[in-house]
Protein backbone atom coordinates (compact mmCIF):
# COMPACT_ATOMS: atom_id res chain seq x y z
CA UNK A 1 0.00 0.00 0.00
CA UNK A 2 1.37 3.35 -0.78
CA UNK A 3 1.12 5.41 2.05
CA UNK A 4 2.21 9.14 0.23
CA UNK A 5 -1.30 9.25 -0.88
CA UNK A 6 -2.68 9.01 -4.10
CA UNK A 7 -4.58 6.84 -5.82
CA UNK A 8 -5.89 4.19 -3.84
CA UNK A 9 -6.90 0.98 -5.53
CA UNK A 10 -10.53 -0.34 -5.88
CA UNK A 11 -11.65 3.34 -4.39
CA UNK A 12 -14.51 5.19 -5.85
CA UNK A 13 -17.78 4.06 -8.30
CA UNK A 14 -17.02 1.29 -10.42
CA UNK A 15 -16.35 2.85 -14.04
CA UNK A 16 -19.88 3.34 -15.63
CA UNK A 17 -22.28 2.99 -12.56
CA UNK A 18 -23.42 6.58 -12.75
CA UNK A 19 -27.00 8.33 -13.20
CA UNK A 20 -26.78 7.56 -16.87
CA UNK A 21 -25.56 3.85 -17.29
CA UNK A 22 -22.01 5.04 -19.63
CA UNK A 23 -19.35 6.95 -18.79
CA UNK A 24 -19.19 10.50 -18.22
CA UNK A 25 -17.10 13.65 -18.59
CA UNK A 26 -16.77 16.80 -17.06
CA UNK A 27 -17.47 19.98 -19.21
CA UNK A 28 -18.12 23.75 -18.97
CA UNK A 29 -21.11 25.24 -19.50
CA UNK A 30 -22.40 28.93 -18.93
CA UNK A 31 -23.84 28.56 -15.74
CA UNK A 32 -27.34 30.69 -16.84
CA UNK A 33 -28.26 26.88 -18.85
CA UNK A 34 -27.19 24.40 -16.22
CA UNK A 35 -30.77 23.96 -15.61
CA UNK A 36 -31.39 23.54 -18.77
CA UNK A 37 -28.71 20.87 -19.85
CA UNK A 38 -29.23 18.98 -16.38
CA UNK A 39 -33.09 18.34 -17.84
CA UNK A 40 -32.36 17.69 -20.64
CA UNK A 41 -29.79 14.80 -19.73
CA UNK A 42 -31.47 13.62 -16.16
CA UNK A 43 -35.16 13.75 -17.70
CA UNK A 44 -34.62 12.69 -21.03
CA UNK A 45 -36.95 15.70 -22.02
CA UNK A 46 -35.54 15.16 -25.98
CA UNK A 47 -38.35 16.69 -28.18
CA UNK A 48 -39.44 14.26 -30.64
CA UNK A 49 -37.63 14.46 -33.95
CA UNK A 50 -39.85 14.57 -37.49
CA UNK A 51 -38.08 12.87 -40.28
CA UNK A 52 -38.84 14.21 -43.56
CA UNK A 53 -38.65 10.87 -45.46
CA UNK A 54 -39.79 7.20 -45.17
CA UNK A 55 -37.54 4.84 -44.52
CA UNK A 56 -36.14 2.86 -47.81
CA UNK A 57 -34.03 -0.13 -46.92
CA UNK A 58 -31.01 -0.20 -48.90
CA UNK A 59 -30.38 3.37 -50.02
CA UNK A 60 -30.18 6.30 -47.58
CA UNK A 61 -32.09 8.75 -48.35
CA UNK A 62 -29.74 12.54 -48.31
CA UNK A 63 -32.62 14.24 -46.45
CA UNK A 64 -31.76 12.19 -43.94
CA UNK A 65 -29.55 14.53 -42.47
CA UNK A 66 -31.65 16.88 -42.12
CA UNK A 67 -33.45 16.46 -38.92
CA UNK A 68 -36.70 19.00 -38.84
CA UNK A 69 -37.88 20.58 -35.66
CA UNK A 70 -40.13 19.24 -33.06
CA UNK A 71 -44.27 19.53 -34.18
CA UNK A 72 -45.67 22.58 -32.75
CA UNK A 73 -49.42 22.70 -33.22
CA UNK A 74 -49.57 26.41 -32.34
CA UNK A 75 -47.21 27.46 -35.93
CA UNK A 76 -49.69 24.84 -37.77
CA UNK A 77 -52.49 26.70 -36.93
CA UNK A 78 -51.51 30.26 -36.37
CA UNK A 79 -49.57 31.61 -39.38
CA UNK A 80 -49.98 35.15 -37.95
CA UNK A 81 -50.22 35.20 -34.11
CA UNK A 82 -50.28 38.97 -33.63
CA UNK A 83 -53.12 39.13 -35.96
CA UNK A 84 -54.90 35.59 -35.01
CA UNK A 85 -58.28 35.46 -32.68
CA UNK A 86 -60.15 33.14 -31.40
CA UNK A 87 -63.92 32.73 -31.93
CA UNK A 88 -66.72 30.40 -30.55
CA UNK A 89 -68.90 29.21 -33.52
CA UNK A 90 -72.24 29.23 -32.49
CA UNK A 91 -75.61 27.22 -34.18
CA UNK A 92 -75.89 25.00 -37.31
CA UNK A 93 -75.65 27.53 -40.29
CA UNK A 94 -72.01 26.19 -41.51
CA UNK A 95 -72.29 22.80 -40.71
CA UNK A 96 -71.70 21.81 -44.51
CA UNK A 97 -68.44 23.46 -43.88
CA UNK A 98 -67.36 21.46 -41.10
CA UNK A 99 -68.16 24.02 -38.68
CA UNK A 100 -70.24 22.60 -35.34
CA UNK A 101 -71.69 24.47 -32.75
CA UNK A 102 -69.04 25.05 -30.02
CA UNK A 103 -66.61 24.64 -32.36
CA UNK A 104 -63.62 26.37 -32.00
CA UNK A 105 -62.59 28.83 -34.80
CA UNK A 106 -58.80 30.66 -35.56
CA UNK A 107 -59.21 33.51 -37.28
CA UNK A 108 -56.76 35.52 -39.23
CA UNK A 109 -57.16 39.34 -39.61
CA UNK A 110 -53.74 39.13 -41.91
CA UNK A 111 -55.82 37.30 -44.62
CA UNK A 112 -57.31 38.50 -47.39
CA UNK A 113 -61.02 38.01 -48.06
CA UNK A 114 -61.51 36.67 -51.65
CA UNK A 115 -64.33 35.09 -52.83
CA UNK A 116 -64.69 31.49 -51.22
CA UNK A 117 -63.25 32.02 -48.14
CA UNK A 118 -64.80 30.97 -44.73
CA UNK A 119 -65.02 34.75 -43.11
CA UNK A 120 -66.14 36.35 -39.55
CA UNK A 121 -68.44 39.54 -40.44
CA UNK A 122 -70.02 41.82 -38.44
CA UNK A 123 -73.99 41.62 -39.41
CA UNK A 124 -75.83 44.09 -37.79
CA UNK A 125 -73.49 44.39 -34.68
CA UNK A 126 -73.10 40.76 -34.30
CA UNK A 127 -70.20 38.90 -35.29
CA UNK A 128 -71.19 35.87 -38.00
CA UNK A 129 -69.40 33.51 -39.70
CA UNK A 130 -70.28 32.39 -43.04
CA UNK A 131 -68.73 31.67 -47.01
CA UNK A 132 -67.70 34.87 -48.66
CA UNK A 133 -68.68 34.69 -52.31
CA UNK A 134 -67.47 37.55 -54.35
CA UNK A 135 -69.49 37.56 -58.47
CA UNK A 136 -69.37 40.55 -60.97
CA UNK A 137 -68.61 42.89 -58.28
CA UNK A 138 -71.36 41.61 -55.86
CA UNK A 139 -71.05 40.02 -52.80
CA UNK A 140 -72.76 38.00 -50.35
CA UNK A 141 -72.65 35.58 -47.37
CA UNK A 142 -72.77 32.00 -47.95
CA UNK A 143 -74.67 29.78 -45.25
CA UNK A 144 -73.83 25.94 -45.35
CA UNK A 145 -77.17 24.32 -44.40
CA UNK A 146 -80.08 24.71 -47.00
CA UNK A 147 -82.35 25.32 -43.79
CA UNK A 148 -80.52 29.02 -43.47
CA UNK A 149 -81.04 32.16 -46.84
CA UNK A 150 -77.86 34.01 -47.80
CA UNK A 151 -77.48 37.11 -46.35
CA UNK A 152 -76.30 40.23 -49.52
CA UNK A 153 -73.48 42.37 -48.85
CA UNK A 154 -73.87 45.98 -49.48
CA UNK A 155 -70.16 47.83 -49.74
CA UNK A 156 -70.79 49.91 -46.53
CA UNK A 157 -70.76 45.78 -45.17
CA UNK A 158 -67.39 45.52 -46.59
CA UNK A 159 -65.70 47.46 -43.87
CA UNK A 160 -67.36 44.67 -41.27
CA UNK A 161 -65.28 42.01 -42.63
CA UNK A 162 -63.77 40.85 -39.28
CA UNK A 163 -61.08 37.97 -40.39
CA UNK A 164 -60.79 34.95 -42.44
CA UNK A 165 -61.26 31.71 -40.87
CA UNK A 166 -58.56 29.31 -41.46
CA UNK A 167 -59.04 26.62 -39.43
CA UNK A 168 -61.98 24.75 -37.01
CA UNK A 169 -60.83 22.78 -34.05
CA UNK A 170 -63.73 20.03 -33.58
CA UNK A 171 -63.33 18.08 -30.36
CA UNK A 172 -64.83 14.62 -31.12
CA UNK B 1 -38.37 61.30 -38.74
CA UNK B 2 -40.38 60.39 -35.77
CA UNK B 3 -43.91 59.11 -36.03
CA UNK B 4 -46.22 58.87 -33.02
CA UNK B 5 -48.64 56.19 -33.42
CA UNK B 6 -51.56 56.52 -31.08
CA UNK B 7 -54.48 54.16 -30.46
CA UNK B 8 -57.68 56.39 -31.01
CA UNK B 9 -59.89 56.51 -27.55
CA UNK B 10 -57.90 52.54 -26.94
CA UNK B 11 -59.84 51.03 -24.37
CA UNK B 12 -63.03 51.81 -26.57
CA UNK B 13 -61.65 50.95 -29.39
CA UNK B 14 -60.66 47.24 -27.91
CA UNK B 15 -64.53 46.60 -26.51
CA UNK B 16 -65.73 47.57 -29.94
CA UNK B 17 -63.45 44.98 -31.63
CA UNK B 18 -65.73 42.50 -30.33
CA UNK B 19 -68.68 44.14 -29.89
CA UNK B 20 -69.36 45.89 -32.99
CA UNK B 21 -72.92 46.98 -32.10
CA UNK B 22 -70.87 49.40 -30.42
CA UNK B 23 -69.37 51.12 -33.66
CA UNK B 24 -70.87 54.82 -33.99
CA UNK B 25 -72.34 54.97 -30.32
CA UNK B 26 -71.42 56.95 -27.18
CA UNK B 27 -69.23 54.47 -24.94
CA UNK B 28 -66.82 55.03 -21.94
CA UNK B 29 -64.73 53.08 -20.08
CA UNK B 30 -64.34 53.26 -16.09
CA UNK B 31 -61.14 53.63 -13.74
CA UNK B 32 -60.46 50.97 -11.44
CA UNK B 33 -63.55 50.49 -8.91
CA UNK B 34 -65.74 51.91 -11.89
CA UNK B 35 -64.58 55.57 -10.13
CA UNK B 36 -64.60 58.13 -12.91
CA UNK B 37 -64.23 57.68 -17.10
CA UNK B 38 -61.02 56.81 -18.35
CA UNK B 39 -61.64 56.70 -21.65
CA UNK B 40 -64.00 58.28 -24.41
CA UNK B 41 -65.55 57.79 -27.57
CA UNK B 42 -65.73 60.43 -30.11
CA UNK B 43 -69.80 60.61 -29.51
CA UNK B 44 -69.21 60.50 -25.84
CA UNK B 45 -66.68 63.61 -25.73
CA UNK B 46 -69.60 65.13 -27.99
CA UNK B 47 -71.81 64.76 -25.44
CA UNK B 48 -69.91 66.16 -22.88
CA UNK B 49 -68.46 64.22 -21.04
CA UNK B 50 -64.97 65.11 -19.66
CA UNK B 51 -62.09 62.80 -19.42
CA UNK B 52 -61.49 61.58 -15.55
CA UNK B 53 -65.40 62.67 -14.59
CA UNK B 54 -66.53 60.97 -11.93
CA UNK B 55 -69.10 58.30 -12.53
CA UNK B 56 -71.53 59.18 -10.12
CA UNK B 57 -71.58 62.70 -11.71
CA UNK B 58 -72.43 61.50 -15.04
CA UNK B 59 -74.31 58.75 -14.71
CA UNK B 60 -77.52 60.24 -15.38
CA UNK B 61 -76.23 62.02 -18.45
CA UNK B 62 -75.31 58.27 -19.51
CA UNK B 63 -78.39 56.68 -18.48
CA UNK B 64 -80.50 59.87 -20.20
CA UNK B 65 -78.59 59.26 -23.61
CA UNK B 66 -77.48 55.66 -23.91
CA UNK B 67 -73.89 55.37 -23.08
CA UNK B 68 -72.53 52.24 -22.96
CA UNK B 69 -70.37 51.93 -19.90
CA UNK B 70 -67.63 49.25 -18.94
CA UNK B 71 -65.26 48.82 -16.22
CA UNK B 72 -61.76 48.44 -17.13
CA UNK B 73 -60.89 45.24 -18.98
CA UNK B 74 -57.00 45.11 -18.29
CA UNK B 75 -56.17 41.76 -19.35
CA UNK B 76 -58.05 42.82 -23.10
CA UNK B 77 -56.33 45.99 -23.24
CA UNK B 78 -53.16 44.53 -22.53
CA UNK B 79 -53.33 42.12 -24.37
CA UNK B 80 -54.64 44.25 -27.66
CA UNK B 81 -51.73 46.80 -27.02
CA UNK B 82 -49.38 43.86 -27.36
CA UNK B 83 -50.36 42.71 -30.80
CA UNK B 84 -50.96 46.73 -31.86
CA UNK B 85 -46.89 47.28 -30.80
CA UNK B 86 -46.32 43.72 -32.60
CA UNK B 87 -47.47 45.20 -35.99
CA UNK B 88 -45.68 48.23 -35.16
CA UNK B 89 -42.40 46.90 -34.99
CA UNK B 90 -42.48 45.01 -38.37
CA UNK B 91 -42.02 48.24 -40.27
CA UNK B 92 -39.40 49.99 -37.97
CA UNK B 93 -36.08 48.97 -36.90
CA UNK B 94 -36.03 51.28 -33.52
CA UNK B 95 -39.15 52.09 -31.67
CA UNK B 96 -40.20 53.70 -28.28
CA UNK B 97 -43.07 52.11 -26.20
CA UNK B 98 -44.17 55.36 -24.46
CA UNK B 99 -47.39 54.05 -22.78
CA UNK B 100 -50.18 51.23 -23.27
CA UNK B 101 -51.26 53.30 -26.45
CA UNK B 102 -49.11 55.23 -28.04
CA UNK B 103 -45.47 54.34 -29.29
CA UNK B 104 -42.75 56.72 -31.06
CA UNK B 105 -41.15 55.39 -34.22
CA UNK B 106 -37.98 56.36 -35.41
CA UNK B 107 -38.55 57.33 -39.39
CA UNK B 108 -35.34 58.19 -40.11
CA UNK B 109 -33.78 57.61 -43.69
CA UNK B 110 -37.13 55.98 -45.22
CA UNK B 111 -37.68 57.89 -48.60
CA UNK B 112 -41.84 58.20 -47.75
CA UNK B 113 -42.57 58.49 -43.96
CA UNK B 114 -45.67 59.88 -44.78
CA UNK B 115 -46.63 57.17 -47.35
CA UNK B 116 -45.39 54.15 -44.68
CA UNK B 117 -47.68 56.24 -41.80
CA UNK B 118 -50.73 55.48 -44.00
CA UNK B 119 -49.72 52.05 -44.57
CA UNK B 120 -49.20 51.32 -40.66
CA UNK B 121 -51.79 52.82 -40.10
CA UNK B 122 -54.16 50.47 -42.31
CA UNK B 123 -52.08 47.34 -41.41
CA UNK B 124 -52.52 47.99 -37.31
CA UNK B 125 -56.37 48.57 -38.10
CA UNK B 126 -56.59 45.61 -40.60
CA UNK B 127 -54.72 43.03 -38.22
CA UNK B 128 -55.73 44.24 -34.27
CA UNK B 129 -59.03 45.87 -35.50
CA UNK B 130 -57.37 49.29 -33.45
CA UNK B 131 -57.75 52.67 -34.99
CA UNK B 132 -54.47 54.42 -34.77
CA UNK B 133 -53.35 58.10 -36.01
CA UNK B 134 -49.59 58.99 -37.01
CA UNK B 135 -48.17 62.15 -36.47
CA UNK B 136 -44.79 62.83 -37.81
CA UNK B 137 -42.50 65.56 -36.97
CA UNK B 138 -38.69 66.13 -36.99
CA UNK B 139 -39.16 65.95 -32.90
CA UNK B 140 -40.74 63.88 -30.19
CA UNK B 141 -42.61 67.51 -29.38
CA UNK B 142 -43.63 68.01 -32.73
CA UNK B 143 -44.57 64.02 -33.69
CA UNK B 144 -47.09 64.57 -30.70
CA UNK B 145 -48.19 68.01 -31.74
CA UNK B 146 -48.92 66.41 -35.23
CA UNK B 147 -50.59 63.57 -34.03
CA UNK B 148 -52.68 65.67 -31.56
CA UNK B 149 -53.95 67.52 -34.49
CA UNK B 150 -54.41 64.44 -37.08
CA UNK B 151 -56.89 62.74 -34.76
CA UNK B 152 -58.89 66.06 -35.09
CA UNK B 153 -59.16 65.86 -38.64
CA UNK B 154 -56.27 64.78 -41.56
CA UNK B 155 -57.62 61.55 -41.83
CA UNK B 156 -55.15 60.33 -39.29
CA UNK B 157 -52.07 61.09 -40.72
CA UNK B 158 -50.73 64.44 -40.53
CA UNK B 159 -46.30 65.49 -41.02
CA UNK B 160 -45.84 69.06 -39.38
CA UNK B 161 -43.00 71.35 -39.91
CA UNK B 162 -41.47 73.47 -37.60
CA UNK B 163 -41.43 76.76 -39.80
CA UNK B 164 -45.68 75.76 -40.18
CA UNK B 165 -46.71 79.43 -38.65
CA UNK B 166 -50.43 78.59 -39.20
CA UNK B 167 -50.12 75.16 -37.81
CA UNK B 168 -48.01 76.01 -34.68
CA UNK B 169 -50.58 79.02 -34.15
CA UNK B 170 -53.68 77.18 -33.99
CA UNK B 171 -52.18 74.47 -31.31
CA UNK B 172 -53.46 76.23 -27.34
CA UNK B 173 -49.60 76.60 -25.46
CA UNK B 174 -51.69 73.93 -22.75
CA UNK B 175 -51.81 71.51 -25.79
CA UNK B 176 -48.08 70.88 -26.49
CA UNK B 177 -46.22 68.40 -24.81
CA UNK B 178 -44.65 69.20 -21.65
CA UNK B 179 -46.38 72.40 -21.04
CA UNK B 180 -48.38 71.80 -17.96
CA UNK B 181 -51.29 73.40 -16.75
CA UNK B 182 -49.54 75.84 -14.77
CA UNK B 183 -46.75 76.73 -16.75
CA UNK B 184 -49.48 77.63 -19.22
CA UNK B 185 -51.06 79.84 -17.34
CA UNK B 186 -47.86 82.10 -16.51
CA UNK B 187 -46.90 81.91 -20.42
CA UNK B 188 -50.44 83.55 -21.24
CA UNK B 189 -49.36 85.99 -18.81
CA UNK B 190 -46.48 87.10 -21.30
CA UNK B 191 -48.61 87.03 -24.35
CA UNK B 192 -47.22 83.48 -25.41
CA UNK B 193 -50.77 82.04 -26.53
CA UNK B 194 -50.30 79.50 -28.96
CA UNK B 195 -47.12 76.92 -30.05
CA UNK B 196 -45.64 79.43 -32.31
CA UNK B 197 -45.37 82.23 -30.42
CA UNK B 198 -44.21 80.00 -27.81
CA UNK B 199 -41.46 78.59 -30.39
CA UNK B 200 -40.52 82.23 -31.06
CA UNK B 201 -40.16 83.62 -27.19
CA UNK B 202 -36.76 84.52 -26.70
CA UNK B 203 -35.24 81.49 -25.07
CA UNK B 204 -33.90 83.04 -21.69
CA UNK B 205 -37.64 84.30 -20.73
CA UNK B 206 -38.48 80.42 -21.41
CA UNK B 207 -35.88 79.35 -19.07
CA UNK B 208 -36.86 81.82 -16.21
CA UNK B 209 -40.61 80.06 -16.18
CA UNK B 210 -39.95 76.57 -16.71
CA UNK B 211 -35.98 75.71 -16.14
CA UNK B 212 -34.38 74.08 -18.98
CA UNK B 213 -36.56 71.84 -19.31
CA UNK B 214 -38.97 74.11 -20.39
CA UNK B 215 -36.19 75.28 -22.57
CA UNK B 216 -36.01 71.81 -24.13
CA UNK B 217 -39.43 71.87 -25.29
CA UNK B 218 -38.91 74.67 -27.37
CA UNK B 219 -35.78 73.96 -28.79
CA UNK B 220 -38.12 70.74 -29.69
CA UNK B 221 -40.72 72.52 -31.33
CA UNK B 222 -37.90 74.74 -33.32
CA UNK B 223 -37.05 71.19 -34.82
CA UNK B 224 -34.03 70.60 -32.90
CA UNK B 225 -33.86 67.25 -31.05
CA UNK B 226 -33.23 67.26 -27.87
CA UNK B 227 -35.45 64.10 -26.27
CA UNK B 228 -33.60 60.95 -27.89
CA UNK B 229 -35.21 57.31 -28.46
CA UNK B 230 -35.63 55.27 -25.11
CA UNK B 231 -35.55 51.64 -26.42
CA UNK B 232 -34.89 49.75 -23.37
CA UNK B 233 -36.47 51.01 -20.16
CA UNK B 234 -34.55 52.07 -17.17
CA UNK B 235 -34.73 49.62 -14.42
CA UNK B 236 -36.72 50.53 -11.69
CA UNK B 237 -35.72 51.39 -8.57
CA UNK B 238 -39.01 51.00 -6.77
CA UNK B 239 -42.36 48.60 -7.43
CA UNK B 240 -45.76 49.72 -5.90
CA UNK B 241 -48.78 48.11 -5.79
CA UNK B 242 -52.05 49.94 -4.96
CA UNK B 243 -55.28 49.66 -4.89
CA UNK B 244 -58.22 51.69 -4.34
CA UNK B 245 -60.80 49.03 -2.34
CA UNK B 246 -64.50 48.11 -3.43
CA UNK B 247 -65.70 49.12 -0.22
CA UNK B 248 -64.02 50.77 2.96
CA UNK B 249 -62.46 48.36 5.00
CA UNK B 250 -62.38 49.04 8.80
CA UNK B 251 -60.97 46.14 10.36
CA UNK B 252 -57.36 45.06 10.90
CA UNK B 253 -57.88 41.74 9.35
CA UNK B 254 -59.52 42.90 5.92
CA UNK B 255 -56.02 45.31 5.84
CA UNK B 256 -53.97 42.61 6.48
CA UNK B 257 -55.27 40.55 3.58
CA UNK B 258 -55.15 43.23 0.98
CA UNK B 259 -51.42 44.04 1.99
CA UNK B 260 -50.50 40.50 2.24
CA UNK B 261 -51.97 40.18 -1.22
CA UNK B 262 -50.37 43.91 -2.55
CA UNK B 263 -46.84 42.06 -1.25
CA UNK B 264 -47.37 38.57 -3.10
CA UNK B 265 -47.86 40.79 -6.48
CA UNK B 266 -45.26 43.34 -6.02
CA UNK B 267 -42.85 40.81 -5.29
CA UNK B 268 -43.95 38.70 -8.44
CA UNK B 269 -43.38 41.74 -10.64
CA UNK B 270 -39.41 42.05 -8.73
CA UNK B 271 -38.84 38.13 -9.10
CA UNK B 272 -39.79 38.69 -12.87
CA UNK B 273 -37.00 41.15 -13.51
CA UNK B 274 -34.64 39.33 -11.56
CA UNK B 275 -34.27 41.87 -8.73
CA UNK B 276 -34.65 42.26 -5.28
CA UNK B 277 -35.57 44.43 -2.61
CA UNK B 278 -33.89 46.13 0.27
CA UNK B 279 -36.50 48.08 1.54
CA UNK B 280 -40.18 47.75 2.37
CA UNK B 281 -43.03 50.77 2.81
CA UNK B 282 -46.63 50.15 3.72
CA UNK B 283 -49.10 52.76 3.39
CA UNK B 284 -52.48 52.96 4.12
CA UNK B 285 -55.18 55.73 3.64
CA UNK B 286 -59.13 57.23 4.59
CA UNK B 287 -61.01 58.70 1.53
CA UNK B 288 -60.18 62.22 1.80
CA UNK B 289 -62.84 63.14 -0.41
CA UNK B 290 -65.27 61.77 2.22
CA UNK B 291 -65.02 65.11 4.51
CA UNK B 292 -67.68 64.21 6.87
CA UNK B 293 -65.58 61.52 8.26
CA UNK B 294 -62.54 61.44 10.49
CA UNK B 295 -59.20 61.24 8.39
CA UNK B 296 -55.92 59.39 8.77
CA UNK B 297 -52.84 58.11 6.60
CA UNK B 298 -49.96 57.02 7.15
CA UNK B 299 -47.01 55.06 6.22
CA UNK B 300 -43.87 53.49 7.58
CA UNK B 301 -40.52 51.88 5.85
CA UNK B 302 -38.39 49.36 7.13
CA UNK B 303 -34.85 48.50 4.68
CA UNK B 304 -34.52 44.49 4.80
CA UNK B 305 -31.35 43.57 6.19
CA UNK B 306 -30.92 41.47 3.53
CA UNK B 307 -32.29 42.39 -0.08
CA UNK B 308 -34.91 39.75 -1.22
CA UNK B 309 -37.45 38.71 -3.47
CA UNK B 310 -39.19 35.71 -1.06
CA UNK B 311 -42.86 36.88 -0.66
CA UNK B 312 -43.04 35.03 2.31
CA UNK B 313 -40.71 36.96 4.28
CA UNK B 314 -41.88 40.25 2.67
CA UNK B 315 -45.56 39.60 3.72
CA UNK B 316 -44.49 39.00 7.40
CA UNK B 317 -42.89 42.62 7.33
CA UNK B 318 -45.23 44.40 5.52
CA UNK B 319 -47.86 42.58 7.88
CA UNK B 320 -46.13 44.10 11.38
CA UNK B 321 -45.22 47.38 9.62
CA UNK B 322 -49.15 47.53 9.08
CA UNK B 323 -49.55 46.76 12.45
CA UNK B 324 -47.49 49.15 13.42
CA UNK B 325 -49.63 52.17 11.82
CA UNK B 326 -52.89 50.64 11.66
CA UNK B 327 -55.57 52.61 14.03
CA UNK B 328 -59.13 51.42 15.10
CA UNK B 329 -62.22 53.38 14.16
CA UNK B 330 -61.15 54.52 10.30
CA UNK B 331 -62.88 53.52 7.66
CA UNK B 332 -60.09 52.77 4.86
CA UNK B 333 -60.10 53.61 1.36
CA UNK B 334 -56.70 52.77 -0.38
CA UNK B 335 -53.70 50.62 0.88
CA UNK B 336 -50.46 49.68 -0.36
CA UNK B 337 -47.17 48.67 -0.76
CA UNK B 338 -43.59 49.43 -2.48
CA UNK B 339 -40.59 47.80 -2.34
CA UNK B 340 -37.55 50.15 -2.70
CA UNK B 341 -34.22 49.91 -4.03
CA UNK B 342 -34.78 47.34 -5.87
CA UNK B 343 -30.73 45.95 -7.05
CA UNK B 344 -30.28 43.16 -9.37
CA UNK B 345 -30.42 39.49 -8.50
CA UNK B 346 -26.87 39.30 -8.89
CA UNK B 347 -25.46 41.67 -6.34
CA UNK B 348 -26.82 39.74 -3.81
CA UNK B 349 -25.23 40.32 -0.52
CA UNK B 350 -25.16 37.17 2.17
CA UNK B 351 -26.22 37.72 5.67
CA UNK B 352 -24.30 37.21 9.08
CA UNK B 353 -26.79 35.49 11.05
CA UNK B 354 -29.90 34.19 9.00
CA UNK B 355 -30.25 31.42 6.56
CA UNK B 356 -29.95 32.67 3.62
CA UNK B 357 -30.08 31.20 0.06
CA UNK B 358 -32.55 28.43 1.34
CA UNK B 359 -33.13 26.34 -1.71
CA UNK B 360 -35.94 24.32 -0.16
CA UNK B 361 -37.86 27.94 0.21
CA UNK B 362 -37.06 28.92 -3.37
CA UNK B 363 -38.28 25.96 -5.16
CA UNK B 364 -41.65 26.28 -2.82
CA UNK B 365 -41.65 30.41 -3.80
CA UNK B 366 -41.23 28.64 -7.87
CA UNK B 367 -43.75 26.20 -7.29
CA UNK B 368 -46.41 29.03 -5.86
CA UNK B 369 -45.82 30.95 -9.03
CA UNK B 370 -45.99 28.33 -11.52
CA UNK B 371 -49.48 26.92 -9.90
CA UNK B 372 -50.73 30.63 -10.08
CA UNK B 373 -49.96 30.81 -13.84
CA UNK B 374 -51.47 27.72 -14.77
CA UNK B 375 -54.09 27.92 -12.59
CA UNK B 376 -55.16 31.57 -11.87
CA UNK B 377 -53.76 33.57 -8.71
CA UNK B 378 -56.79 31.54 -7.05
CA UNK B 379 -54.68 28.39 -8.08
CA UNK B 380 -52.28 29.10 -5.00
CA UNK B 381 -51.85 31.40 -2.70
CA UNK B 382 -50.68 32.24 1.04
CA UNK B 383 -52.99 31.92 3.80
CA UNK B 384 -52.19 35.61 4.87
CA UNK B 385 -53.63 36.63 1.37
CA UNK B 386 -57.09 35.74 2.52
CA UNK B 387 -60.32 33.56 1.06
CA UNK B 388 -62.54 35.99 0.67
CA UNK B 389 -61.28 39.18 -0.06
CA UNK B 390 -64.22 41.12 0.31
CA UNK B 391 -62.09 44.29 -0.05
CA UNK B 392 -61.11 43.57 -3.62
CA UNK B 393 -61.62 45.94 -6.55
CA UNK B 394 -65.43 46.54 -7.68
CA UNK B 395 -65.47 45.38 -11.47
CA UNK B 396 -69.52 45.34 -11.87
CA UNK B 397 -69.12 46.00 -15.80
CA UNK B 398 -66.28 44.49 -17.20
CA UNK B 399 -66.53 42.68 -20.47
CA UNK B 400 -65.11 39.30 -21.20
CA UNK B 401 -61.51 38.48 -21.70
CA UNK B 402 -61.51 37.70 -25.22
CA UNK B 403 -58.22 37.24 -25.68
CA UNK B 404 -57.09 35.97 -22.94
CA UNK B 405 -59.61 33.49 -21.58
CA UNK B 406 -60.89 30.40 -23.34
CA UNK B 407 -63.95 30.52 -21.67
CA UNK B 408 -64.58 34.27 -22.99
CA UNK B 409 -64.16 33.46 -26.35
CA UNK B 410 -66.11 35.91 -28.74
CA UNK B 411 -68.97 34.05 -30.44
CA UNK B 412 -70.21 33.70 -33.90
CA UNK B 413 -73.52 32.58 -35.09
Amino acid sequence: MNIRGGKRKGAGRPKGSNLYGEPTQPVRIPKSQIERVLRFVQEREYALPLYASGVSAGFPSPADDYLEGALDLNAHLVREPTATFFVRARGESMIDAGIHDGDLLVVDRSVEATDGKVVIVSVNGELTVKRLRRDKGKSWLLPENPDYPPIALNEEDETHLWGVVTNVIHPL
Amino acid sequence: MIALADCNNFYVSCERVFQPSLEDRPVIVLSNNDGCAVARSNEAKALGIPMGAPYHQIKRLCGRNGVSVFSSNYELYGDMSRRVVSVLSRFVPEMEIYSIDESFLNLGGFSDPLGLSGRIRETVRKWTGIPISVGLGKTKTLAKLANRLAKKEHAGCLQVEAGNRSTLGSVPIEDVWGVGRRLSVRLRRLGFQDAWAFAQAPSSAIRAIGGVTLERTQRELTGISCLAMEEVPQPRKNTCCSRSFGKPVTGRGELEEAVANYAVRATRKVRAEGSLACGLQVFLSTNRFRKDQPQYSNSRTISLDEPTDDPIRIVKNAKALLNSIYRKGYSYKKAGVLLLDLVSGGSRQGLLFEEHGDGRRRDFVNALDEVAARYGQSGAFLAAQGVRRSWSMKRQSRTARYTTCWDELPVAS
